[in-house]
């Protein structure tokens, strides 16, 4: 007999966390799923058992995902980590995967807090062993307390800044920081006399990050229009160039940032409405002012929805909690309103914020778009822009096209790491908006499962299947 | 390279892998691909079209280029898992191999194609 | 407007085929094809190009496909030669497993009936026993429920996907057009000959038009007079990581990629337009495997497709001239991967010389009744 809840959290970051323990405190039966051994989501990752004991490294913001975690732990919520949701249905059946074993659950609601991921950065040896996302060098710091010496930061984005910040904090050289922001947003953010206060205040704090970094003895090189990582088997170094001229840095680790994205794979599964969103240069899933989707009785809060932030993600989960709990007849639609307001205020005060930034760090077209033949685009399956251009120029409409004639998105992350690499590329080959691309055709699962589990799920009868345990024990 | 900074938690006891063989002594609790990265290899894999060296890039399960081989069994993300007390990890060499087993052929080792 | 001798409307591999060999014929030819959002048959499909257990009942279509399986090779070549890409046909025979002591002794029934209808025609089957299907699979374990196989050496299996990108290129080589995004709304005959093709892209003219349009060909094709019933069956397939070599041959519902990885299907479905791939489903898919081969339970699945075929209500091709609108034609079958080389062939020859090829002759649609 399926086990059936009231609310189905998928994500215990911000978002899901707040979004869970409103849900569970309003008396809802409530079933919290997350990938990782622990929450925090990403941005919070490993706060309960953190990497470090010294808490200036990380500075202030890392911690107020204590108190969130503090009010899932006490609140009735059933919290079921290192499971890997595969499969959401239109009738919102969930299909999950915990030490290689599925099940499948029913929600009367279901909220999605799956959060970001990076913008694909495809550059001239990206794919080398020791480059890496900025994300990634964060968790590692922040989970295992390790960094890599002598790093090399590159992109643009507050997040870079943050990182290389912290590196420094940690006691970690740092190479240099390759800032790609184009000169020409400043311009084009003066112009707009920076959007208010709001700009200011963003201005004046990455200035004084950029301070602290130079005086740390770690040069900032601005305005730089290209990226080539060196290496043979691993990184070696890395090329950069700055008014034209091409320059090079000794390395053994690249981590690059321009930008997070929503991660779109679940919604696109459940063939969710999206829509492109040209001032985050993304897909983004359609939501109204509760979070929900074009289907019924799912929702979407946090940066799945389309990128805020961590201090706007609790704001945005206890709004579609409460969406999601007037659907249910748990409270009325007064009360629904009244608790969100105070939310929707703190996040009309973030969104100024968000808009400033978007725009000053939105990535070049050179960046999104690979010039040079023989980058890779398609990670998994080693496609390069050459190659998508080849065939596009055969007659390809679209991303699902390109798909089957090159196995562009067919490997095992399923597009995450391409597919807004090649609605640039297609829109640049076709001359036609993003908006008008589209997207990969998703389906379940949208992580790999093994083969026995989904056996499995056929008949109870069956020999069990050979169940390998993934994730035995902790320590 | 990477390191433990000083500042790390501390008292985390150690358990030993192995890692292509060689015996790695690691800190419990710490995800596979750290304890990969942090004993100076920074490739996990090589790549089944052109085998080219791949090493952990995300570090939260979406990239998938951190696929090696625990106790036999390919394609496991190694920052999904946290090491354990005698784990047999192999870098990946191409497409994993699934495990067959060494069964002998019923009836000897005849191998008459058709 | 443009202006073509033959406008081919559909990008499927029905279409395709249809296409290269017209643009073969020193003739102005053009694909009409839809957006990126469509069904496509031809990229949803196992990539099997067979004989074996198909057209009980009906002897012209076992010699229709015996006569592509023929042309096969040939076709493949030069394909290869036009294109420079190889879409990886390979014959060295196929299987049909048989699980299960009534799987087989169905199985034994239906060969033995096939042999009977076809005499000398065409490719005969032939029975392995369970010692030489273990010698042939090892060291991949078949289970003990594994009894035999029939085994065709006529059978193979292609990489569908690449196939179309080797008609398509080859099509541009050769002068062709390809029109993607001209999704065809209406057909009309123009008074004194001809036709044109209003699509989302504006009007295209043509001298003969060949509908070739999977599920959307019933609508068209009545714009012309003919009736082509078709309807959608939904099929199922899972797609694995790549793994080691691990099956000798393709079979029915178990097939490996050159690329290593594994496809195992499939379904048949009546669920209308829905392309959805399901839980049960694809859960029956994969414990229906593991019957087979308990060992590939540790392969893991990262994607699964969902096809709809195109159907005939008796499930053959059909191949129809227009009367009331000479110059059109239509076209429709679900196995259209095994019949590209026999429509790559046959379909210039029906066009060119207003005759159909015998071999084609009795899929009209006037078997439909009217």
């Amino acid at each position: 007999m399926k086990r059936r809840y009231d609310v189905v959290v998928i994500g215990a970051g911000p978002a899901g966390m707040a979004a869970a323990t409103t849900c569970a405190n309003a008396g809802a039966s409530l079933l919290l799923l997350d990938e990782q051994d622990a929450p925090g989501g990403q941005v919070y990752r490993s706060i309960e058992q953190p990497g470090l004991v010294d808490r200036d490294v990380l500075g202030p913001d890392y911690y107020k995902g204590e108190e969130l975690v503090q009010d899932l732990r006490r609140s009735q919520v059933e919290y079921v980590p290192s499971a890997t949701v595969w499969q959401v249905s239109p009738e919102r059946e969930i299909a999950f995967s915990v030490n290689g074993a599925s099940q499948v659950v029913s929600a009367r609601q279901v909220i999605l807090a799956t959060g970001a991921q990076e913008r694909p950065f495809p550059i001239q040896g990206w794919t080398l062993p020791g480059v890496m996302n900025v994300g990634a060098a964060q968790i590692l710091l922040k989970q295992s307390g390790m960094v890599g010496e002598g790093a090399v930061f590159a992109g643009t984005g507050p997040l870079l800044y943050l990182t290389a910040r912290q590196y420094i904090r940690a006691g970690a050289t740092v190479t240099a920081v390759l800032d790609t922001t184009p000169i020409s947003n400043y311009w084009r953010a003066l112009a707009r006399g920076f959007d208010g206060l709001s700009g200011w205040e963003s201005l004046r704090k990455g200035l004084q990050w950029k301070r602290e970094i130079r005086a740390a003895g770690v040069p900032i090189v601005e305005g730089v229009t290209g990226l080539r990582v060196r290496g043979d088997r691993c990184v070696r170094g890395i090329d950069y160039c700055q008014h034209g001229r091409w320059l090079h840095l000794s390395t053994d680790h690249v981590f690059l940032h321009q930008g997070v994205v929503p991660n779109i794979n679940l919604t696109q599964s459940m063939r969710c409405a999206h829509e492109w969103f040209p001032r985050q240069l993304c897909w983004r899933v359609v939501t109204d002012a509760w979070g929900r989707t074009s289907l019924p009785g799912v929702a979407v809060a946090g940066d799945a929805a389309d990128i805020a932030g961590a201090a706007c993600a609790p704001h945005r989960g206890v709004i579609a909690a409460l969406g999601a709990l007037q659907q249910l007849g748990r409270i009325s639609n007064q009360d629904r309103d009244a608790s969100a307001a105070p939310h929707r205020r703190a996040l009309a005060r973030e969104e100024r914020f968000r808009r400033f930034l978007d725009q000053l760090f939105q990535p070049s077209e050179s960046f999104l778009v690979p010039r040079g033949a023989d980058v890779l685009v398609c990670r998994c399956e080693e496609i390069s822009a050459g190659r998508l251009r080849e065939v596009i120029a055969i007659g390809c409409e679209g991303p699902n096209h390109l798909k089957s004639y090159t196995r562009c998105g067919m490997g095992p992350c399923q597009g995450r790491m391409c597919g807004l690499t090649v609605t640039q590329v297609l829109a640049a080959e076709l001359d036609r908006p993003p908006a008008a691309i589209g997207y990969y055709r998703l389906r379940q699962p949208i992580k790999p499962i093994g083969l026995g589990e989904l056996a499995a799920l056929a008949q109870v009868e069956a020999p069990a299947p050979v169940a390998f345990r993934s994730k035995v024990g902790a320590s | 390279m990477f390191r433990y900074i000083d500042a790390a938690r501390h008292g985390a006891r150690l358990v030993t892998i192995t890692i292509d063989g060689v015996a790695t002594t690691v800190r419990a609790g710490e995800t596979l691909a750290a304890a990969l990265l942090q004993s100076g290899r920074p490739d996990s894999r090589t790549t089944a079209v052109s085998h080219q060296p791949r090493g952990p890039f995300c570090m939260m399960g979406i990239c998938f280029d951190c696929l090696v081989s625990i106790d036999g069994w390919p394609n496991q993300q190694a920052c999904m898992i946290r090491v354990r007390e005698g784990m047999r990890v192999e870098r990946q060499e191409g497409c994993g191999c699934i495990p067959l087993g060494t069964d002998a052929l019923p009836g000897g080792n005849d191998e008459a194609s058709l | 407007m443009k202006r073509y001798d033959i406008a081919v409307v559909g990008g499927g591999v029905v279409g395709l085929a249809s296409a290269y060999g017209l643009v073969q014929q020193q003739l102005k030819v053009a694909l009409l094809d839809e957006s990126d959002v469509a069904f496509r048959a031809s990229r949803s499909n196992f990539g099997l190009v067979w004989f074996q257990g198909k057209g009980l009942g009906n002897l012209a279509y076992v010699r229709l496909l015996a006569q592509s399986i023929s042309k096969w090779p040939a076709f493949a070549s030069q394909l290869r030669d036009h294109s420079g890409i190889d879409p990886n046909y390979r014959r060295r025979g196929g299987l049909n497993l048989c699980v299960g002591e009534i799987a087989a002794q169905r199985r034994r029934a239906h060969i033995e009936a096939l042999h009977r209808q076809q005499g000398d025609e065409g490719y005969r089957c032939e029975f392995l026993d369970r010692p030489q299907l273990e010698r042939l699979f090892h060291p991949l374990r078949l289970s003990e429920e594994v009894l035999t196989a029939s085994y065709c050496e006529a059978d193979g299996h292609v990489n569908p996907l690449y196939l179309g990108l080797a008609l398509q290129k080859s099509i541009t080589e050769l002068g062709g057009h390809y029109l993607g995004g001209y999704t065809v709304r209406d057909v009309k005959p123009v008074a004194g000959g001809g036709f044109e093709l209003r699509t989302d892209r504006g009007t295209v003219g043509c001298e003969r038009v060949v509908l070739a349009a999977g599920l959307g060909l019933s609508e068209l094709a009545r714009k012309v007079g003919i009736n082509a019933p078709v309807r959608p069956e939904r099929g199922q397939i899972i797609v694995t990581q790549r793994a080691q070599p691990l099956f000798p041959l393709p079979m029915n519902g178990f097939r490996q990629t050159e690329e290593g990885s594994v496809m195992l299907g499939y379904s048949k479905e009546d669920v209308g337009l829905d392309d959805s791939t399901e839980v049960p489903v694809l859960a029956r898919i994969a414990n229906n495997a593991l019957k087979a081969f308990p060992q590939l339970s540790a392969l893991r699945v990262v994607r699964t497709w969902a096809g709809l075929r195109t159907q005939s209500p008796d499930l053959y091709p059909i191949y129809a001239a227009s009367s009331e609108c000479p110059g059109a034609y239509a076209l429709a079958c679900h196995s259209g991967i095994t019949l590209t080389a026999a429509h790559a062939c046959l379909v210039p020859q029906w066009i060119l010389s207003g005759c159909m090829p015998d071999v084609m002759g009795a899929f009209g649609p006037e078997r439909f009744g009217v």
